[in-house]
């Protein structure tokens, strides 16, 4: 057998097992299909905004397959932010909302969900990039009470009570 | 499911299909194309009409609308009207074998096409829009886009928001927000319809591209082996913009080897279209733009007797594609790019940081054969290569014009500011994505060359 042909044996093995590793593959993420069917909506978004819950977020993800590999997860935080954004009233166009919990995911979400409301983590505007420039923003405005948010010039702020997020009037009851 | 949310969405990304096959028809010239590169190459092209369409409307203070889809088609018409006037002739490409009927091989790989299309379909509108990226970055341009005219939209300068990368071109988010505009609201499930249809598309011009010069078992092979690729089907699902950059590859490309084998100007503009589109997807398109006009030009991948026309055809192509990406590109010099720590390349850094390219190219195997994302692909693309692009000069030219931008991504990933081992878990398989349509095209026409010295 020339190298020529040996070369294209070899070829048509390995577009063989692609074709079939491509079904193998399918298979893996049928479960996960059948998951979401069985759920309504708002648990569908918080689960496909879970990395470790959802194999299409994992994709090309190498090292996080590889730690999660065999581990039991509690639910990620992106996870219950979704929940949070996607089903609760959004705040009046133009409020200015404070978010006391400087994460970005909260943040991103907030920005996304809630736009063309205001989210910021200060009065001043400061550029954030990432978890550490917000957290450095978050850090150099400390409010001690309602009094001191009203003051900024917020409306509202999102916090947490227990587990759960919360958005509230400033100076009010939550929504 | 929101019905009339998905059936609004349907019918925008019907209209982008239809302004693309207007402006494919405008393009392409008298020469026939396959009913399946077609349709697929109309996807993308609408989305680039629609991209510029809105793009200036928005400059004007007109927020994206349903009704622009008529001036839009107002304007594209007369020159389809033009083309369609002229006397069709055939291909210039030598014809593949007819085969009037389909083979048991053929209707399985068709079959399997059918069903990794409705499984990216089932399981995007099974997961309403939740991948942090695309909510932070072309979600939030897009609602922005949608809320108000973008000389004023505040989403694209305000320091708080620098984390949306303001210099992230609008196609994507401009394809969303027309999703959104047809919708009426921010209906987050329809507008996961948008990925399945880059894949459709994907595999419809995969399809044509093949058929045009190899049998049809061959152009199926390639379909299939597009949108059963996990990686792909997953980015259908996540709607991130990775994916329609691998289409423009994909049709710059695939259309530039048609115009190189068969001097066909229609090839040649379609590609300078396609090339555009690169520009207006996402940054990386800049260098997959560069690097196929290098290689159009290059000489040592041209006949010498070909020469001079070769590069007439890449600075005629440079100019086409170059003057559809002016828009954006005039209007990201008043954009903040500077990303911080969050990342950015800078040239002075990738000199600085040279050493890292030991460290990139001794990571990039984990990526390259990680199973439950490529299975065997990238294997299997080598071997092809081996096997058959050593004599053919054509699938020489596509090899180096398909791996040429690798050189960019590494250099871009060696002067980036992020740590190298997260960069890379971050981005790399997604950098992948925008070659891997492109390679499948190469494994398609390698298959059949050895086929046919066999």
């Amino acid at each position: 057998m020339s190298v020529h042909r040996l070369g294209a044996a070899l070829l048509v093995c390995g577009l063989v097992l692609q074709a079939g590793g491509a079904f193998i593959a399918a298979s893996g993420t049928l479960g996960h299909l059948q998951r979401l069917l069985a759920l309504p909506e708002l648990e569908r978004g918080a689960l496909a905004a879970s990395e470790p819950d959802d194999p299409w977020a994992r994709a090309g993800q190498v090292r996080l397959r590889a730690e999660l590999a065999g581990r039991s997860l509690a639910p990620a935080a992106s996870a219950a932010a979704w929940r949070f954004f996607a089903g609760s009233p959004p705040p009046p166009p133009g409020a200015r909302v404070y978010l006391a919990i400087p994460l970005s995911v909260l943040y991103y979400d907030a920005q996304f969900f809630w736009l063309p409301a205001e989210i910021a983590v200060a009065p001043a505007p400061s550029r954030i990039v990432d978890d550490a420039s917000l957290k450095r923003a978050a850090a150099a405005f400390r409010p001690r009470s309602d009094a001191d948010l009203a003051a900024a010039g917020f409306d509202y702020v999102l916090t947490a009570r227990g587990a759960r997020l919360e958005l509230r009037r400033v100076g009010g009851e939550p929504r | 499911v929101n019905t009339a949310g998905l059936l609004a969405a349907a019918a925008a990304l019907l209209t982008v299909e239809a302004l693309g096959a207007l402006a494919f028809a405008g393009l392409a010239g008298p020469r026939r194309f396959p009913l399946a590169l077609r349709l697929g190459a109309s996807f993308a092209l609408g989305l680039l009409v629609l991209a510029l369409g809105l793009f200036f409307a928005a400059l004007a203070g007109i927020r994206p609308q349903s009704w622009l889809a008529l001036p839009l088609a107002a304007l594209l018409a007369p020159f389809a009207a033009l083309r369609a006037r002229a006397t069709p002739v055939p291909s210039a490409l030598p014809a593949a074998p007819p085969e009037p009927r389909w083979s048991a091989l053929d209707l399985a790989l068709a079959a399997g096409i059918a069903l990794f299309l409705a499984w990216a379909l089932a399981g995007a509108l099974l997961e309403p829009l939740a991948e942090w990226d695309v909510l932070a970055i072309w979600g939030l341009k897009a609602r922005a886009l949608l809320a108000e005219p973008l000389r004023i939209a505040p989403q694209l300068h305000a320091p708080e928001l620098a984390y949306s990368h303001f210099d992230y071109p609008l196609l994507w988010p401009l394809a969303m927000s027309w999703i959104w505009a047809w919708c009426g609201e921010i209906d987050l499930t329809a507008v996961k319809l948008l990925g399945p249809a880059v894949l459709a598309a994907i595999a419809a011009a995969l399809y044509g591209l093949v058929r045009e010069r190899a049998s049809r078992t061959v152009a199926l092979l390639a379909s299939f082996v597009a949108c059963s690729l996990p990686m792909l089907v997953a980015q259908s699902v996540r709607l991130l913009a990775d994916l329609p950059l691998g289409l423009f590859f994909l049709l710059t490309l695939g259309f530039l080897a048609r115009a190189r084998a068969s001097d066909d100007p229609g090839a040649l503009r379609l590609a300078a279209a396609a090339g555009g589109g690169l520009a207006w997807c996402k940054n990386e398109g800049l260098a997959l733009l560069f690097a196929a006009a290098l290689c159009l030009a290059l000489p040592g991948l041209t006949p010498p007797r070909a020469a001079r026309p070769r590069w007439l055809a890449a600075r005629r192509f440079a100019a086409a594609a170059g003057l559809l990406a002016a828009p954006w590109l005039l209007f990201r010099l008043g954009l903040d790019s500077d990303y911080g720590s969050g990342g950015g390349f800078s040239l002075r850094l990738a000199v600085a940081q040279a050493s890292r390219l030991v460290d990139l190219v001794s990571a990039a195997p984990r990526y390259l054969l990680a199973y439950d994302d490529w299975l065997f692909f990238w294997p299997v693309v080598a071997l092809a290569l081996l096997v058959a692009g050593r004599r053919d000069s054509g699938l020489r030219w596509l090899a180096a014009a398909v791996q040429a931008p690798l050189a960019l991504y590494a250099i871009a990933l060696v002067g980036n500011r992020w740590q190298l081992g997260d960069l890379l878990e971050n981005v790399f398989s997604r950098l992948l994505v925008h070659f891997a349509p492109a390679e499948c095209l190469l494994l398609a026409l390698a298959v059949a060359r050895s086929q046919a010295k066999n």
